[in-house]
């Protein structure tokens, strides 16, 4: 009951955040150099002063500042997310389209990064000082230290002139079938890459501190009791020590949600993945408003989400949390 | 006695704490109208066990947490209602002694920073002169002066209590709250932090409002004693009255739970029972009270029995009613019938009566000088004298070697 | 016997290398009695218990000696070894009940682990078993206590938790490693008298750890003390407390508040108690001869350059001093 209540107050404190998100874009995007206006009559082919006015007056963009936030919030609130400059079609059906392929790249990329950091964090501290661990550090660092489109651009290079396995660009083939296991496989074929450039970036942080969490962990009190009690060495690591030690990590998983939405943009660049990063991309360079007003609610509205999830998780995970003492 | 000439330094009035509502459940009333008062240069000493509010006490003593309701007097000034400015000029003259001296020093302080930050604060002194101020203070608690250069955790235990312990004194107080200060320290280092305190108390002249779950200790280092349980004073007197016979059955509980000879224990067990409340079962539970209702014979154990000799029970209560008989009075024999909310908050009571459920006890002046919330407390503390002197007979000693 | 430890010594890291603990500890405990080792912090009774349990941190090592439990030499055994015997034939508890047990398991599946991991009975039973065994330590309402969590319990209903967990497996050897000095002072006589009342049902040697000597008296027959890693005297529990033999001894109990009651209350109470001035020295500086010479009050010339041996003072009771 608790539980609920808490979670209707996150929410209603979530809606005023969205607001003071969108109202915070909206102003800072206007306030941009560049007239949209003049980009969508330069992509025509040119156009006379008169064009441009009209063309002005068209998307509203003549009337006062804030005039146009409240609008475009009334908007909003209606469901109509507004029209693209540049396709040409109701954003919102521009940005249902590209989201399935975005969030499989991040969700895939979170979960391997998170389960693959860990892995390598709980091995390096069964043993904290040996070489194995040393080079996990090191390679975590390395792979969190170098530029994602470096990364993405080497494994390209990697993949694509000395060991052609897995495809370089975009989501799929068109000769392959848009159905059934061939598609799933075509799809799973292209994900690869992209995903391994996001994973390289983030399992160093979940290697780092699960190993740090699991140190701490297997130096307290409980941990000796276990010890005392007779039980073997994998049950205190495995069940006693690792379940604490996962709490921090599950928090940095959502709080990673973020960051990695703002890294999928690169490499959806790099690789020609169809997604909301590659919208995001093309949308600055063409001063197209309204698409980019549109993912920045719609990316706010999903770390919102992905951050609430996390801490509902979290008060599952740990029963102190969970309910008021006796 | 002549304590109603002696003016009354710190006064408290009618004191509750709350603390406010977590997620799900009321709020907590830690304190309930507690009330009473330290005559200048005397010690009082609150003792009960976890829970029952001593500590609340004392940090709303300090102002540290508000209090709901209730007067702090310090020396004539009204403490509950002053605020910002108005409070943090009498901070200098009330200070407070913590329980963990690991944790209540900042790690990161240096010993003469600890010591002059107060001092800064309150404006004691030139800069210069404070540094020869803490100087002085080390001195005057037993550590070298080269210890001014030390980290708190360069410091063994009873060294650090000593800096806590320098520290409160660095403003030049008048009132000291020392919650549980010699409770984290081991046994050997106990006895020289209290003998400091029992210096530096005369030395200064400083009222002491000292908070212990250790009887042996409040006995040693105060005039006067309080006993708390669950929020309310149920017992307060003069340290010699109160230890000669205290006079309210959950006194008896706590020191029958301190002796450690089996024997006086045994006794104290079996006419005061142990109802106390942490470890076993803090309220009786449905069925329990239902069968208490329905059976005729006394039930004296409020706990599983963990002694199993029960004959010496029974010889035990058969000396002590025959002691009794020859002063005129009998063994108090429990007859619970309605569980009334106004009644008495000791649930666990061996020795409650009808009455005890349905009228609310209020602290009373039975003896002068001896304040109680029991209203048996005249028949308990007789009682209680009685097995005393059973228990220093050779007869008992005898008896109880049999075991 | 149930342990024999003979002339022990434990060795462990400093700033300057590696330094002596414990130095030339013996102990005996036969079965169904008490030991109480009793010692000030820094005197090495943890690590001695650690030590048996095979427990030691890193770095610390025992590098001469004799641990024997039920006649077999613990420390020709092997970790396995060692892990085999650690619940089932010693059991341990520890000091602080607020974080020795697992936050994020239920108290009824850290007690059922350690039946089912010993094979004390089959699986099928193990939940009814710590049931009982809950009710046994005194907890109302077992079978709700046995699918909370710790942080539900107040201390004193940890450390049950913990004698529920140490004795579940039937273990010879018991150690409690200062079971009550995280808790009131009202609940240290019901841990203590629980564990008296659990070694009288099961016939286990207890070796409890303390730095409180009177509190010890209540549990212990025996009482062994420990100052800066050596033992000074050792003898039985009425022997020790009424006719102290060592300076220590006397130190400890002098400087202990006594409680007072009936008319005793009534005397007056002397102002300051016979505390022993100083610390005790840490591991590697402690002196050539006796450990305790710095603040003995009646120490001789001999005592700074030459380590007095056991001496006998009575029946079963030794002190190591020269006087």
């Amino acid at each position: 009951m608790i539980f609920f209540r808490h979670l209707a107050v996150r929410l209603g404190n979530s809606i005023l955040l969205l607001l003071a998100v969108i109202v915070l874009n909206f102003i800072l995007i206007h306030s941009a150099p560049g007239d949209p206006a003049e980009v969508i009559a330069g992509e025509m082919g040119g156009a006379t002063i008169e064009i441009i006015e009209e063309i002005r007056s068209r998307y509203g963009l003549d009337r006062p500042l804030w005039t146009q936030v409240v609008i475009y919030v009334r908007q909003i609130a209606g469901g109509d997310l507004g029209y693209s400059y540049y396709f040409n079609q109701p954003v919102s059906s521009l940005i249902l389209r590209r989201i399935p392929p975005t969030l499989l790249l991040m969700i895939f990329s979170l979960a391997s990064a998170a389960i693959i950091g860990v892995v390598l964090g709980v091995i390096s501290s069964y043993a904290p000082h040996s070489v194995p661990s040393h080079l996990i550090t090191f390679f975590s660092l390395a792979g969190y230290a170098a530029p994602v489109f470096w990364t993405g651009l080497m494994l390209m290079l990697l993949f694509g002139r000395f060991c052609p396995i897995f495809p370089v660009s975009g989501m799929f083939d068109i000769v392959a079938g848009h159905h059934g296991f061939a598609y799933v496989w075509d799809v799973l074929r292209h994900l690869a890459l992209p995903s391994l450039t996001l994973i390289l970036l983030n399992a160093a942080q979940f290697s780092r501190l699960s190993r740090a969490s699991m140190l701490e962990s297997l130096s307290t009190d409980y941990v000796r009791t276990a010890r005392a009690k007779g039980l073997n060495e994998r049950r205190v690591f495995l069940v006693h020590a690792l379940r604490n030690a996962l709490m921090p990590v599950v928090t940095m998983a959502g709080l990673q949600f973020g960051p990695l939405l703002g890294g999928a943009v690169v490499v959806e660049t790099v690789f020609n993945w169809p997604g909301l990063g590659r919208l995001v991309f093309d949308s600055i360079l063409r001063r197209d408003y309204p698409v980019l007003l549109g993912i920045l609610f719609i990316s706010a509205m999903m770390v919102i989400l992905a951050n609430i999830v996390t801490d509902a998780l979290y008060r599952l995970i740990d029963p102190r949390v969970r309910g008021g003492p006796k | 006695m002549t304590d109603s000439l002696v003016k009354n330094f710190l006064t408290v009035r009618d004191l509750w704490v709350s603390y406010p509502s977590r997620a799900g459940q009321d709020c907590f009333t830690a304190v309930k109208g507690v009330g009473f008062d330290i005559p200048q240069r005397r010690t009082m000493g609150l003792v009960g066990e976890s829970g029952s509010g001593k500590s609340s006490t004392a940090l709303a003593v300090m102002r540290l947490i508000r209090a709901s309701a209730g007067s702090i007097s310090l020396g004539g000034v009204e403490l509950t209602s002053l605020t910002g400015r108005a409070l943090r000029a009498q901070r200098p003259k009330f200070q407070m002694i913590f329980q963990d001296p690991a944790s209540s020093l900042n790690p990161r302080q240096r010993a003469v920073d600890i010591l002059t930050e107060p001092m800064h604060l309150c404006g004691l002194g030139q800069k210069s002169q404070r540094i020869e101020m803490a100087r002085e203070l080390l001195a005057q608690v037993g550590l070298s002066s080269s210890s001014l250069m030390l980290f708190p955790h360069q410091f063994s235990g009873g060294q650090r209590q000593r800096l806590v312990i320098a520290r409160a004194l660095a403003t030049r107080p008048e009132l000291v709250v020392a919650d549980e200060p010699v409770s984290a320290l081991d046994a050997a280092v106990q006895a020289q932090i209290l003998n400091l305190l029992g210096s530096l108390r005369d030395n200064f002249g400083l009222t002491v409002l000292f908070i212990s779950h250790d009887l042996g200790v409040v006995q040693h280092a105060c005039h006067e004693v309080g006993v708390m349980y669950r929020g309310l004073l149920i017992e307060r007197a003069p340290t010699e009255k109160l230890f000669s016979a205290p006079a309210h059955p959950y006194t008896w509980a706590l020191l029958s739970a301190s002796v450690t000879d089996w024997g006086l224990r045994e006794a104290l067990k079996t006419i005061f029972g142990s109802g106390l409340e942490n470890g076993v079962a803090a309220d009786p539970d449905q069925k329990e009270k239902a069968a208490r209702k329905k059976s005729l014979t006394p039930n004296f154990e409020t706990t599983q029995p963990v002694s199993s000799t029960r004959s010496i029970t029974k010889s035990i209560k058969w000396a002590i009613s025959g002691c009794l008989k020859e002063s005129g009075g009998q063994i108090l024999n429990p007859r619970l019938s309605e569980d009334g909310s106004e009644g008495c908050n000791f649930l666990q009571c061996p020795l409650a009566e009808e009455k005890c459920r349905t009228q609310e006890p209020v602290l009373t002046e039975f003896e002068p000088g001896h304040l109680s919330r029991c209203r048996l407390a005249a028949e308990i503390r007789r009682q209680g004298q009685a097995v005393l002197e059973l228990a220093s007979s050779p007869a008992f000693g005898q008896m109880t070697a049999a075991a | 016997m149930v342990l024999a430890v003979e002339n022990l010594f434990i060795h462990g890291p400093s700033s300057s290398g590696p330094v002596a603990v414990v130095e030339s500890l013996t102990l005996a405990l036969p079965a169904a009695t008490t030991l109480a080792l009793v010692g000030e912090s820094g005197c090495g009774k943890t690590i001695t218990a650690l030590s048996i349990m095979g427990l030691l941190p890193p770095g610390f090592f025992i590098t001469s000696g004799s641990v024997k439990l039920g006649g077999e030499e613990l420390t020709f055994l092997s970790k396995t070894e060692l892990r085999q015997r650690r619940g089932k034939s010693m059991a341990m508890i520890f000091q602080e009940p607020m974080t020795a047990l697992n936050p994020v398991m239920t108290v009824g599946r850290q007690i059922t682990e350690v039946l089912l991991t010993h094979r004390v009975c089959p699986p099928s039973q193990a939940r009814d078993k710590a049931i009982a065994l809950l009710g046994q330590v005194g907890l109302k309402e077992p079978e709700k206590r046995f699918s909370s969590y710790p942080h539900e319990f107040s201390g004193g209903m940890r450390q049950r938790v913990m004698c529920v967990m140490a004795i579940c497996a039937n273990p010879q050897l018991i150690i409690a490693d200062e079971p009550t000095t995280a808790l009131d002072a009202t609940v240290q006589a019901q841990i203590l008298e629980l564990l008296r009342e659990l070694q009288s049902q099961s016939g286990a040697a207890i070796l409890l750890i303390t730095h409180n000597l009177l509190a010890a008296s209540i549990l212990a027959d025996r009482l062994t003390v420990l100052y800066a890693g050596s033992v000074m005297e050792t003898g039985p529990t009425a022997a020790v407390l009424n006719s102290p033999a060592h300076p220590y001894t006397r130190g400890l109990l002098g400087s202990q508040p006594r409680l007072r009651l009936g008319r005793d209350a009534l005397c007056g109470i002397p102002p300051t108690l016979a505390a022993i001035s100083g610390q005790v020295p840490p591991p590697g500086r402690r002196p050539l001869g006796c450990a305790f010479f710095s603040r003995c009050p009646q120490a001789l010339k001999d005592c700074r350059d030459n380590r007095p041996h056991p001496v006998s003072k009575g029946p079963e009771h030794q002190a190591a001093c020269f006087r």
